[in-house]
Order: structure tokens, then C-alpha cells, then sequence
């Protein structure tokens, strides 16, 4: 593990973790960002908060297929894991945004979600919607997820991945070609792909980013986070699996990189078990 | 008395080691000079030298003193210290009655006058075997791969000499081999990454002395890890307690790394998807980190960025739509050398560095040709490297009956000589394609594919989105073609373009080293080869495997006209020989029909009537024949130095290749960072 000034940055993470040179790390605003982010009164009815469909107890995702906001009010669309995010580049599932200072304030103000105005917001709290915006990207930006069997294994020790699981990861890189989008230290290319999960009934469900393009989610703590995808219409992960085996969904757009896999039942099993590795220790907040 | 003779022996000892020093001082000033010279040339210490020539030229011989001056202003050039120039100057103008050392300061004066204003501009060695070492802190080295064997050298600049580093025997031996190096600040050791061949195809960060000695020091094995893909050093800290690496993981992609020297640990600062920086360097107090890297997803061009070593944050410091790469910080720690084609052509530039970017960068050096920076010295000279490459893409007409050419070999395109290859005819025979390299970045767009109309002369680019192209071939239909290389996502693999519009779809990406596509000529069927050769069913998408890994190595190969029989380059090892093969294309035993230690690879293809091949021997600089039965090969009328990848036109008589051969230089840049005076 590696100290960054106000945060660890736990093994298989880079040391350099993006940061606006306006909302510099510091202890102040993570920990106002940590109180924020649990703090009901940013609903309207002040029955929810951030960590209502982020719950750090599932790798700050939720179990519910779509998001449930105020009054029980459906979203359309999966509450992603906010582990290392700080090395995000497009956020949401159809990437419209660019930084976590922009996109932490759009659930505050979703009708489906929070349901406040800015300004009822910062009167709530007692703070200005900028630095509402600065702590909570910055608590954010302190959820961080590492060492895990994986990143010892990469790191030398052979012995943290069982040989199903290295077999596992050999189809990762390989026959399965899941690098093609998962890849790096936090498994995703961020960017936009349509792997058909949208396509339904000969059209697309949800457009996403356009012509059914989704962000690629990280896949670290992946066995925590079910269930999956934007729509979260697949239960477990080896529905992912079978899903991307399968070739995605055809469709007009359907990105160039899915195509079918052909895996045995063996490779798929292989598959699923690396996947699990990537489960490892999530720390969130300040060192003090 | 023991004590008192152990007293005299120490003092006798003691004044003979302090002989060669106060020597020169005592002699006649020919005798000095000739002392200074020897400790110059024999022993190689150019700083000795100048000590002792700074005393001669103090002096009341003028001859003697002039002399002197110029030898000590030539150690300074070869150390690459500016200081040469000012003593230069200062025989031209107190020795003007000393006619022979001024001409000679003259001379040198006027070449660097010659190359712009202030800045000295000389060629290190040329040709040089290699351009991806560095020079020690001193100048006075060169890290350098002696591609003979694959083994780490330095080069002594002052004597020319090289000196290997690494043993692994001859090729034949072993396939190991080194690749990048750097010196360490105290010159004492060079950093280098090392293929291991034997051992999983892995890549090793390794240090190994720079000590002169009768036998090669042992090197140590500072990084391997069975996840890394390959690592190459570029720079010490300035303590010499780390090294900064680009890695490459098993997933294809990079990431920069700080590499203790101590232990061999690696701290991950950044990492990036399937490109990487070209070039990283680390400022001289250590704490910045220049690279270079594309601002953008499909760009091809770069910008320079400021990393901090402790991972804290990073900047911008050139933004620019040019390309802008290769990065290197000067020696104090004030600037960034860098270069850039914002001119149209490459030329080296500095930006001023105080933390961040404070104003535009300076042109230093315009038009410096395919420039790719090394490092600078302690005392402020930029050692490069330049890629001059003559490779152009020839056509010809040969009568088969006289076995003559008819008219002179003509080149394809005055375009971007240099860097043109792996041309082939269009199936009508109305068009010629052949790859341009336009960059030195192995980036998607950096490699062109030109189609020339033969008729109109007409030239269309395509830009297909490959980061390498090693070769490229016609479909039958004349719609596409299809390519060997790199795509965007560093996979290795077979490509198809579409000849028009130049959009790409992978044939087989699947990372495999597949070269040499051959259609078969009714286009249902792909022939691609690795150390295998394999047979693609295109509608099936089905593989068939027609030779398994390792039965032949193949170097080349080409189909016959009725894509009935596949003609095979085989290396032999063993009998240090190339042979020429036929087989099937569907499968079958190969026959060999020639063997013979000077056929060289890469030209081979079929007589328009299929009964014969050609050839090339002689270092591909000769054009043969011979018959698919066997017999005595006949020499064609056509000789060209390193001839390659030959091609027939449809009508059977006129010839296209690409041949010469890249070539390396490392040139030095000084006297341009005046500001280094002082910390000299």
C-alpha cells in the first residue's frame, strides 16, 4: 500500500490519482464529503441518501436491479459501484458527464432519486452547491478498491489465484477477449460500447450515450455488485458470462469487439472463479 | 630498520605515482604535448589531457601552445562540453601568427557557424549500429545493442572502440538480446532490458557494469515478473536509487513505474490503455516525470505531460495539434527538449520549465530529419539519434526470353522517400499498392497505405487503423487488401482494408505474429503464417493447419497464380543455409528445390507460367531464377542492393520491389543551453 498524501492507495492501483487542481484531496473535504453522502436530508422527503442505492456494504452498489429513489420512484437504470471512480473519466452509464464534481450533484436533483433543487439543497445543509459538488467528489474519489488476490497474484505472488482461477484469467486475455474493453488496474477502458444488453424486441430499450452505447463498468468487487449491467437484467454472473459467450445481442450497432466466444462449460466456470479475485479490500475516506 | 626501510620504500613509491602528474609541468613543452596526447589517445582520459594541455598552452612556445589549445578544445568536443568552441575562438584570435591551428579552429568554427546560430551540430557515429542506448553523464560513452549478437556495448566516442557489455554467444546460440539502455548517473552502470528468450518469451530489467575489464561483468536481474508483458528502463533518478520503466502487462497495456534499484520493486505511478509514451524522462531533482502521449483517443499526434513522481499530479506543459514527443529534460532541470513537427517537418524544441509551462516553446533546431532524443550529458549535450532511410519501392520490366530488363528500374513515388515498401499489383494489373511510413510513432496513422493508378499517375492515401503495417496484398476482386500489423489495441494479426474507403475489420486479432496474407485467387481461402501455417475457410471463418509450429521456419512465402502450390523462404540453421520449397496449398509434403548459404529472404515469387521462381541471392542484391523441378538456378540481369518483396505484374513482365535499407546515425547538439555554464 501506497500513501498519496490524504488517502492509501491500496496494491494494483496507480499512485497517481486524478485530481482538479480546483478540488485539491484534502481531509476536510472527504470527511464533509462522508457526512454528505449519508445525509438523508439531501432527499426531499429525507428518507434517502447516497448510500441508500451505494451501499458500502455491497461495494457501494445496490441490489436492486434499477434504482429506487424517494417514495419509491423507479429509475431506469442500475446503481454502478463507486469504487475508484477518482480514475474515472466519463461517469454515469451513458458517460454524458466528465468529472465526479458534475455528476455527484445530478442524483441530488434526479425527480427519480433525490428530487431536490440545488438551492434546497445547500439550504439543508448549510453549504453552497459547489462545495456540496467538491466533498462529495472528494469522498468519492476516496472509495478506492485493491489488493486483491488478483494484484497480489500480478504482483508476484503465484499462489493467490487457484489454477482454475489462473485459467480464468487466461481466457480473460485471451479467448475470451475481455481486455478488449476490461482493462488496466481498474478493468475498464471507459468507454462507450453496445454489447446489445439493450436491444430488445428488434429495438433499443434505453439509447444510452446513442445507438445502445454503455460505459464499460469497472470489475473489481464484480462478484459484490449483482445484479449486472445498465439494466441490471442479469442476476448473476455467470448469466454475464453466458451473455458474452453467447455474443452479446445482435443488433445493428452491436460493437465490433463481441462476438461469440465458444467456451466450454469449463472455461466458463474458469471464467467466473477469476472474476471473484477481483474482489479485495475497499477503503473509503481520509488518513489521519 | 624494518620500520625505517618500509618508511623509504612507501615514500619511493609515493613519488613515483605522483610522477605522471608533475611531469608535464617539468618537461620541454614537445615532450608535454606529446605526454598530454598519450594521455589522450592511449589512455583515453580526456580529462587528464586537458588538465595537462591547459598547462602546456600556459606556455612561452607558441607553437607548442596553439597546439595544445586545439588538442584541449577537441577533448572538450568529444566530451560534448561547449567549451570547445571558446577555445577555438581563442586561437583564431591570439594566435593569428600560428597559421596551421588556426585553420584548424577555423574549420571546426565554420562547421558549427555552418549548422545555425550558436548551436553545434555533429555527428556522433555513423553508421551507427544502434539508436536506442544513451551517452554516459560524461559524453565520452554510448550504450548501444550490437545487433551481431544481439548483446549490450558501449562505444568509447573518444577512440571508437566498442566493448560488449553482455556474452550470449552468437545468434545461432541464443536468441536473447538487449533492447534500450541507460547509464546510470555515476556512468558506472548501464540499465538495459533483456529478452529471455528461453525462458517464457519474458522481458527483464537489467543493470550491468560499465567497468572496463578483461571479461564481461555479471549482469543483475532487477525486475521480472511473469505478469509483465516487457520492460524497458528510461531514466535513473539522479541518486541512482531508482529507475523509471514503461511496462507492459500481459493485458497489452502500459504503465509507467519507478523501479528501486535497492530491491527491485516496482511502484505503478500511471498506467494507460494499449498505447504508451515513446520516450519518459526524469527531471534531474527527480520529482517530475516528461512523457509523451496522445491527448486524444484517435489521434495520432502527442503532447508532452508532467507527471509527479509522487503521484501527486500532472499537467500539460506542450499542448499543440502537432505531434509533439519525445521529451528529455535538460541537465538543469529548467527546460524540456523536445520534437515537433508544428514547422511541417521535425525540429527539435525547448520549453522552459518552472513547475509547469511558462511561455512558448523555442525552436532550437528546424528540419533535424527523424530525430529521437537520447539524452543530454552533464555538461549540456543532446545526444540523438536519426533514422535515414533510402527504402523505396521500384518498378522494372524484364524480358523473360533475354532474362533482360528493358528499361531502366524507375521509382514509385518522390514522395516521402525512404520509408516506402511491400508493393503489390492490383489483380487487373491497374493499380500498385505499397505502405509509407510517415512517422516514427508506432501509432494508428503513422503508416499510410498509397494506391497508385498506374495510368494517371494518380495517388490515393489510406489510413487504416493500424498502429503497425508490416506488409500488404490485393484481393482477388481488387476490393480490398489485406494487411499484416498491429491494430489500434496492440494485437497482432491479419486485417483487411477496403481499398476505397480504407475502413478496417480483423481477419484474426487474436494476438498471434501472423504474417504474409495470401488469398487464394477465387478469395474463398486465406493462407497467414506464424512459426505454423494456417489455411482460413473465409466463410467459415474455419482454420486448417497446413505446416505446425517449428517443421519449417519459414521466412517468406508466395502462392502460385492458380493457387495450386505454395513456394516457402526456409532458414536452415543447421546447415546455415536458405532453401526454396514448393508444396500444395491444400496441404502436403514440402519438396525443397534449392538450397544455398546466400538466398536471401523476403523475394520470392512465381514465373507468369508457374514453372520457375525467383529469387534473390547475394544479400537480395541479385535476381535469380530457377526451374520448380530443380536443377542450376540462372542469374537475372537485374542487381540492386537489399532487394525485397518482389512482386510479378499480372502481365508477366514487369517487376515491383522495395529495396536499400534504413540506417541509423547519433548526432550530439550543444552550445544551445547557455544557462548550463555555470552548474558545468
Amino acid at each position: 500500500m501506497l500513501l498519496l498524501l490524504t488517502v492509501a492507495i491500496p496494491l494494483g492501483l496507480d499512485l497517481y490519482l486524478p485530481t482538479p487542481e480546483d478540488n485539491p484531496l484534502t481531509i476536510e473535504n472527504i470527511e464533509q464529503g462522508r457526512r454528505l453522502f449519508f445525509d438523508r436530508r439531501l432527499s426531499r422527503d429525507g428518507t434517502i441518501s447516497c448510500s441508500s442505492c451505494h451501499d458500502p456494504d455491497r461495494a457501494f452498489s445496490d441490489d436492486s436491479p434499477v434504482a429506487v429513489g424517494i417514495a419509491g420512484r423507479q429509475g431506469h437504470r442500475n446503481s454502478p459501484a463507486l469504487i475508484n471512480r477518482g480514475y474515472g473519466r466519463l461517469f454515469f452509464w451513458d458517460g454524458r458527464l466528465t468529472t465526479l464534481e458534475a455528476q455527484v450533484l445530478k442524483p441530488i436533483e434526479d425527480p427519480n432519486e433525490m428530487d431536490l433543487t440545488l438551492p434546497e439543497a445547500a439550504a439543508r445543509v448549510n453549504l453552497p452547491p459547489e462545495e456540496i459538488s467538491r466533498a462529495l467528489a472528494s469522498f468519492v474519489r476516496s472509495i478506492l478498491s485493491g489488493d486483491a488476490p488478483y494484484d497480489r497474484y500480478i504482483n508476484g505472488d503465484r499462489n493467490t489465484l487457484s489454477r482454475e482461477q489462473q485459467l480464468g484469467l487466461q481466457i480473460f486475455r485471451g479467448k475470451g477477449n475481455c481486455t478488449a474493453c476490461h482493462v488496466g488496474p481498474n478493468f475498464t477502458d471507459e468507454k462507450l460500447h453496445n454489447t446489445g444488453i439493450a436491444w430488445r424486441d428488434g429495438r433499443l430499450a434505453d439509447e444510452g450515450a446513442g445507438l445502445g452505447n454503455f460505459k464499460t463498468p469497472t470489475l473489481r468487487e464484480i462478484a459484490r455488485t449483482a445484479p449486472y449491467m445498465h439494466d441490471g437484467s442479469l442476476a448473476t454472473l455467470e448469466d454475464v458470462v453466458d451473455f458474452y459467450d453467447g455474443g452479446g445481442r445482435p443488433n445493428p450497432h452491436l460493437d465490433s469487439e463481441i462476438r461469440p466466444l465458444r467456451l466450454a462449460a469449463g472455461e466458463k466456470k474458469a471464467l467466473t472463479a477469476f472474476l471473484r479475485a477481483l474482489n479485495g479490500v475497499i477503503q473509503e475516506g481520509a488518513l489521519h | 630498520m624494518k620500520q625505517t626501510r618500509m618508511r623509504i620504500a612507501t615514500a619511493l613509491l609515493g613519488t613515483l605515482l605522483a610522477l605522471p602528474v608533475a611531469a608535464p609541468a617539468q618537461m620541454k613543452p614537445e615532450v608535454a604535448l606529446r605526454a598530454a596526447m598519450e594521455t589522450e589517445t592511449v589512455k583515453g582520459d580526456l580529462k587528464g589531457a586537458i588538465e595537462q594541455y591547459k598547462k602546456i598552452a600556459q606556455g612561452s612556445d607558441r607553437v607548442i601552445a596553439a597546439k595544445a589549445l586545439v588538442r584541449m578544445a577537441e577533448c572538450y568536443a568529444k566530451l560534448g562540453d561547449a567549451e570547445s568552441r571558446k577555445i577555438y575562438e581563442r586561437v583564431v584570435r591570439e594566435f593569428a601568427d600560428q597559421k596551421e591551428a588556426v585553420t584548424t579552429a577555423r574549420a571546426r568554427l565554420g562547421s558549427a557557424a555552418a549548422k545555425g546560430a550558436g548551436i553545434v551540430v555533429r555527428q556522433v557515429w555513423a553508421p551507427a549500429l544502434d539508436t536506442e542506448g544513451a551517452p554516459s553523464p560524461d559524453g565520452r560513452y554510448l550504450s548501444f545493442v550490437d545487433w551481431s549478437t544481439g548483446d549490450l556495448a558501449i562505444r568509447d566516442l573518444t577512440t571508437s572502440e566498442n566493448r560488449r557489455l553482455t556474452n550470449k554467444g552468437p545468434w545461432s546460440a541464443s536468441e536473447e538480446f538487449a533492447l534500450y539502455s541507460s547509464f546510470s548517473p555515476d556512468g558506472k552502470q548501464v540499465a538495459y532490458a533483456w529478452f529471455n528468450a528461453p525462458s517464457q518469451q519474458s522481458w527483464e530489467l537489467r543493470i550491468v557494469s560499465a567497468a572496463a575489464g578483461t571479461e564481461v561483468s555479471k549482469p543483475r536481474i532487477l525486475y521480472r515478473d511473469g505478469d509483465i508483458d516487457y520492460i524497458q528502463p528510461a531514466d535513473w533518478s539522479a541518486d541512482g536509487k531508482q529507475i523509471l520503466a514503461l511496462m507492459r502487462r500481459k493485458d497489452r497495456t502500459h504503465q509507467i513505474a519507478m523501479v528501486s534499484v535497492a530491491d527491485g520493486s516496482a511502484r505503478i505511478l500511471k498506467s494507460f490503455d494499449w498505447r504508451a509514451p515513446m520516450k519518459m524522462s526524469l527531471s534531474p531533482n527527480g520529482r517530475y516525470i516528461a512523457y509523451d502521449f496522445p491527448p486524444k483517443e484517435d489521434s495520432p499526434e502527442r503532447d508532452i505531460f508532467v507527471l509527479a513522481a509522487d503521484g501527486s499530479r500532472e499537467s500539460t506543459v506542450v499542448q499543440h495539434p502537432a505531434n509533439d514527443a519525445s521529451p528529455v529534460w535538460t541537465p538543469d532541470g529548467k527546460g524540456i527538449l523536445f520534437a515537433s513537427d508544428r514547422t511541417g517537418a521535425m525540429g527539435a524544441w525547448l520549453t522552459t520549465m518552472d513547475g509547469k509551462a511558462q511561455r512558448p516553446p523555442d525552436l532550437i533546431k528546424a528540419d533535424i530529419g527523424r530525430m529521437a532524443p537520447m539524452a543530454f550529458t552533464r555538461s549540456g549535450s543532446l545526444f540523438y539519434g536519426l533514422m535515414i532511410g533510402n527504402i523505396n519501392v521500384y518498378i522494372g520490366k524484364l524480358d523473360w526470353a533475354t532474362r533482360k530488363l528493358q528499361e531502366p528500374l524507375k521509382s514509385v513515388s518522390e514522395h516521402f522517400t525512404g520509408f516506402n515498401g511491400s508493393p503489390d499489383w492490383s489483380p487487373d494489373g491497374r493499380h500498385l499498392a505499397y505502405f509509407s511510413r510517415r512517422s516514427f510513432l508506432n501509432t494508428p496513422g503513422s503508416t499510410v497505405v498509397c494506391v497508385l493508378t498506374l495510368d494517371t499517375g494518380q495517388e490515393k492515401e489510406l489510413r487504416p487503423e493500424l498502429a503497425y503495417i508490416g506488409g500488404l496484398r490485393w484481393s482477388p476482386d481488387g476490393q480490398a487488401l489485406f494487411l499484416w500489423g498491429t491494430d489500434g489495441k496492440g494485437r497482432k494479426g491479419i486485417f483487411q482494408i477496403d481499398a476505397t474507403l480504407g475502413t478496417l475489420t480483423p481477419i484474426v486479432a487474436t494476438g498471434e505474429d501472423f504474417r504474409h496474407p495470401l488469398p487464394s485467387p477465387d478469395g474463398r481461402l486465406l493462407y497467414y503464417r506464424s512459426s505454423r501455417a494456417i489455411v482460413r475457410d473465409r466463410e467459415t471463418g474455419r482454420e486448417e493447419e497446413l505446416l505446425p509450429a517449428g517443421r519449417l521456419f519459414i521466412n517468406y512465402w508466395t502462392l502460385s497464380r492458380d493457387g495450386s502450390q505454395l513456394a516457402l523462404l526456409v532458414s536452415q540453421l543447421e546447415s546455415k543455409s536458405t532453401a526454396i520449397y514448393v508444396m500444395p496449398a491444400r496441404g502436403g509434403e514440402p519438396r525443397q528445390i534449392i538450397a544455398l548459404p546466400d538466398i536471401s529472404g523476403q523475394v520470392l515469387d512465381w514465373e507468369p507460367d508457374g514453372r520457375g521462381l525467383v529469387f534473390a541471392r547475394a544479400r537480395n542484391s541479385e535476381l535469380w531464377r530457377i526451374s520448380t523441378e530443380g536443377g542450376k538456378p540462372e542469374k537475372l540481369d537485374l542487381t540492386m542492393f537489399n532487394m525485397r518483396l518482389l512482386r510479378l505484374h499480372p502481365d508477366g513482365q514487369r517487376i515491383v520491389f522495395n529495396a536499400g535499407e534504413p540506417k541509423s546515425e547519433v548526432w550530439a547538439m550543444e552550445n544551445f543551453l547557455p544557462t548550463l555554464t555555470a552548474i558545468k
